[in-house]
């Protein structure tokens, strides 16, 4: 007869130390990372340049240099470039961030001789179109206005520049004014100064033929890599904070974040705090999810992780709520955070969180683009290329104990910024 | 090209395996055939409500979520109009868990009415914060009203409204899982790193057990052929005048829906597409527009949806969407264009088989639809699109009486 009642055997996930890539230097300093493996030909390259708002006189400048690059280049119209996108069935992806800045091609293997210098053409001859520059500028501030009545766009902006304070390089939030005054001048120098020398790495991942890739890489892609990095980025940590609350207007529900400094993903604690995290909100059997969600019903949501950038980490705790719930949820929230300092977790949630953050690994590098996608997050936060592999092991060995004393550590008293938006 | 095998049990679930040695990570993906198609208008937002009970404890197991994190597994479920789809990934040494939990919310639930009063708060929050709390959020709600008039894709899968969802009760939740969430109304997917054997071995041990349920005869509505154009127009608080036109096109598994497919991409899918060209690029009266397929089981829609820029009004909006689509019904489409379009499908085609799960979701899909052979043959059917047969399309379902038009004014603060 069967058993139904408990559980199959199983055993600890496996880990599989992270496969790296296959790394050089190209001739101006750009460095080349490729993983080729894989049964569908297809790729994906990204180019990174460690630019974005944080170094920006104008928030919106980066983003709009980057959106801009579609409109069209010195020798290709707008209409041009897009044609040619489609026609291969590419997929171009512009992301522009705090720090780091991203541009992404997708497409098939067998176009890659087309594609790779197209995209060198793209980024690098951009010709920052008057007329365009007016029409993508509309289209950006009527895409913030959206943004902009959505109580969930805010809260966690409010959070970020609560906790590093106002006038910080990491606290900018943009405004339709910052997008009305950028000018096709300010785009050229953008791009002169940040992004024609700004291509420090290049990650290419996908099933393609190697030397051709390498090949086109050289051709096209092999910038003077000068850029320097601006100095001087705050490090000034505000640690004590009074509660934001904003209102929008026909809300029918509210967003809160709570949120305070993190440890940084480079220090050596940093794998038990994170365990401490994942245990707190990082998963869907996480403590809080249980308590609001599958207790309460306060919430569709709720999760808690850590936002790490070159000059300060934070952690950030965020969920959409009813009108009412608001301020029993962020009692639940403290509660919760309150309860890890008090009393030590069961080996048993202990044993699920580790198999859970091995399990999640394992799912999570799976392909080609996992692995690029893991990288990445290596090369723009500076870790050490066994960081994956170190991480891991300490993860399998934190005890109930050592979790007990780090929310001790970070979870001080008063620490916390509270954000509503209703 | 996904290679499977298959299998089915005494009981009437059908069984797939799709072995890949090179990840070592298993999926289970169970596919049941229920839908917000199969609810009644009284009733709607039932089957999602329901995909939220699954995860409320089953006759043996109290909990779902927690043996499968400590196997070190990962899991989810959507609904949609047509089906009801849960799939779970696990390192694949650990795929027995992954069968133990599925087979026994198969076998029974625990129908524990505080699940129910819990998980009815969290839906109404999804329903809140995906739909009402969102500009535009109530698009889907207004547009299949309008479109659909007897079939019951005239609601979304979060259901007509809150009501609907508070009113529900643990009687209509047993019938519903007494009805439908049986073997013989569904479909099982083991992909990664499982060999056929031992999975289909594992089947037979898990869900071999699991009593057949009664036949299911479905009576949905058809819709009927519209007759004459509608327009319908509201006002909400959002930023931007919004702009909805959709047409009725071909189910899934009918023979037309790749064409119908690929005419929707020469419209409107990307920057070189012909609305966005000519609307955006050119004329400026929108500051965004594409157009794409619902791709539902029963005939669904087509639809082209943009925002205006300001200062244009819908008269000039709506003038500019048809002069695009007279063209086309005038002179067709080019070889350029089609050849074009095709290689996006293969491309989104290709990037669709990257991951061991999507590729068990397709399977899943594709069984769901009828024959998992058809995932295979997607490219072949896109493939043998011609130009004649997208002007043909377009000659059926571009017309005026098949057309369903949402001016969405952004109200005036």
């Amino acid at each position: 007869m069967l058993n139904r009642t408990t559980a199959p055997k199983h055993s600890p996930p496996e880990f599989n130390p992270f496969p790296l890539p296959q790394k050089y230097q190209l001739s101006g300093g750009t460095k080349v990372y490729l993983f080729n493996q894989g049964s569908q030909p297809v790729f994906q390259i990204e180019l990174i340049f460690p630019v974005g708002s944080a170094i920006a006189k104008n928030p919106a400048l980066p983003a709009l240099c980057f959106e801009m690059l579609r409109e069209g280049s010195t020798t290709m119209s707008a209409e041009e470039i897009n044609h040619k996108l489609d026609f291969f069935g590419a997929f171009l992806g512009l992301k522009p961030g705090i720090e780091n800045s991203f541009v992404t091609l997708y497409g098939r293997s067998e176009f890659l001789g087309h594609l790779i210098p197209l995209l060198a053409e793209i980024v690098f001859q951009p010709a920052f179109d008057e007329q365009a520059l007016v029409k993508q500028k509309k289209k950006m501030v009527q895409e913030l206005a959206i943004k902009q009545k959505k109580t969930n766009y805010w809260a966690p902006r409010l959070l970020r520049q609560n906790i590093f304070g106002e006038g910080h390089p990491y606290s900018k939030i943009i405004s339709p004014e910052d997008i009305k005054t950028v000018s096709r001048k300010d785009l050229v120098e953008f791009h002169q100064q940040h992004v024609f020398p700004g291509l420090q790495n290049i990650l290419l991942a996908g099933a393609y033929d190697n030397n051709l890739a390498n090949s086109l890489v050289a051709d096209s892609l092999a910038m003077n890599y000068t850029y320097a990095q601006p100095v001087g980025v705050s490090t000034r940590k505000n640690n004590s904070f009074s509660p934001i609350t904003k209102s929008i207007e026909h809300a029918t529900q509210a967003s809160i974040a709570i949120g305070q400094h993190a440890l940084s993903i480079r220090e050596r604690s940093y794998p038990a705090y994170a365990f401490l995290i994942k245990i707190l909100g990082g998963y869907f059997g996480s403590r809080l999810m249980k308590k609001l969600r599958e207790e309460k019903g306060l919430t569709y949501g709720i999760y808690a992780y850590t936002t790490h950038l070159k000059n300060g980490s934070y952690l950030q705790i965020a969920a959409d709520v009813t009108h009412n719930g608001v301020d029993k949820s962020i009692d639940l929230i403290l509660d919760e955070i309150n309860k890890l300092k008090h009393t030590k977790a069961s080996s048993e949630e202990i044993d699920t969180v580790k198999n859970y953050l091995l399990g999640e690994y394992i799912n999570n590098s799976t392909t080609v683009f996992d692995f690029a996608d893991l990288y990445k997050k290596i090369i723009t936060q500076g870790l050490r290329d066994d960081y994956y592999n170190s991480f891991y092991k300490e993860i399998s060995s934190v005890t109930p104990k050592e979790v007990l004393s780090i929310a001790n550590q970070v979870f001080t008293n008063k620490s916390f910024s509270i954000v509503r938006v209703k | 090209m996904i290679d499977f095998h298959t299998q089915t049990l005494a009981n009437g679930l059908q069984v797939l395996v799709h072995h890949d040695p090179n990840t070592n990570i298993a999926v289970l993906n169970v596919a049941y055939r229920v839908g917000s198609r199969d609810e009644e208008e009284d009733h709607t937002g039932f089957a999602h409500l329901f995909e939220h009970l699954m995860f409320g404890g089953s006759v043996n197991i109290p909990s779902y979520d927690e043996p499968l994190q400590k196997a070190g597994g990962e899991n989810n479920a959507y609904t949609t109009p047509d089906l009801t789809n849960y799939y779970l990934t696990l390192p694949a040494n650990n795929i027995e868990t992954g069968f133990w939990l599925e087979s026994d919310r198969m076998l029974g639930l625990s129908f524990d009415p505080r699940v129910l009063e819990v998980q009815r708060k969290v839906v109404i929050e999804e329903f809140n914060q995906r739909y009402l709390n969102q500009p535009y959020g109530n698009v889907w709600h207004i547009l299949r009203e309008l479109a659909y008039k007897v079939h019951p894709y005239r609601w979304p899968t979060i259901g007509k409204n809150i009501a609907h969802i508070e009113n529900a009760t643990m009687a209509q939740v047993k019938a519903f899982f007494k009805k439908y969430y049986v073997p013989n109304n569904a479909v099982l997917v083991i992909a990664g790193n499982s060999k056929p054997d031992k999975a289909f071995a594992l089947a037979e041990k898990w869900f071999g057990p699991i009593p057949r349920g009664g036949e299911i005869s479905r009576d949905i509505p058809r819709e009927p052929a519209q007759q004459q154009k509608r327009l319908l127009e509201v006002q909400e608080q959002v930023p931007a005048h919004a702009y909805y036109k959709a047409f009725h096109i071909p189910g899934r598994s009918a023979a037309g829906y790749h064409t119908a497919d690929l005419l929707s991409d020469i419209l409107g899918r990307g920057k070189s597409s012909r609305l966005y060209r000519q609307l955006v690029e050119t004329d400026k009266l929108f500051s965004e527009i594409s157009a794409y397929v619902t791709g539902s089981v029963d005939p669904g829609l087509m639809v082209i949806s943009g925002k205006l820029t300001e200062g244009t009004g819908f008269d000039r909006a709506e003038a500019g969407v048809n002069k695009i689509l007279h063209g086309l019904l005038a002179n067709g489409v080019t070889r350029q264009e089609l050849a074009k379009v095709k290689n996006q499908a293969f491309s989104s085609l290709a990037f669709s088989e990257v991951q061991v799960l999507n590729r068990a979701m397709n399977l899943a899909y594709f069984a769901l639809l009828g024959d998992a052979n058809l995932v295979n043959l997607e490219e072949e059917k896109l493939q043998a699109v011609t130009a004649a047969d997208i002007a043909a399309m377009a000659a059926t379902v571009l017309s005026e009486n098949n057309s369903n038009t949402l001016f969405y004014h952004a109200k005036q603060s």
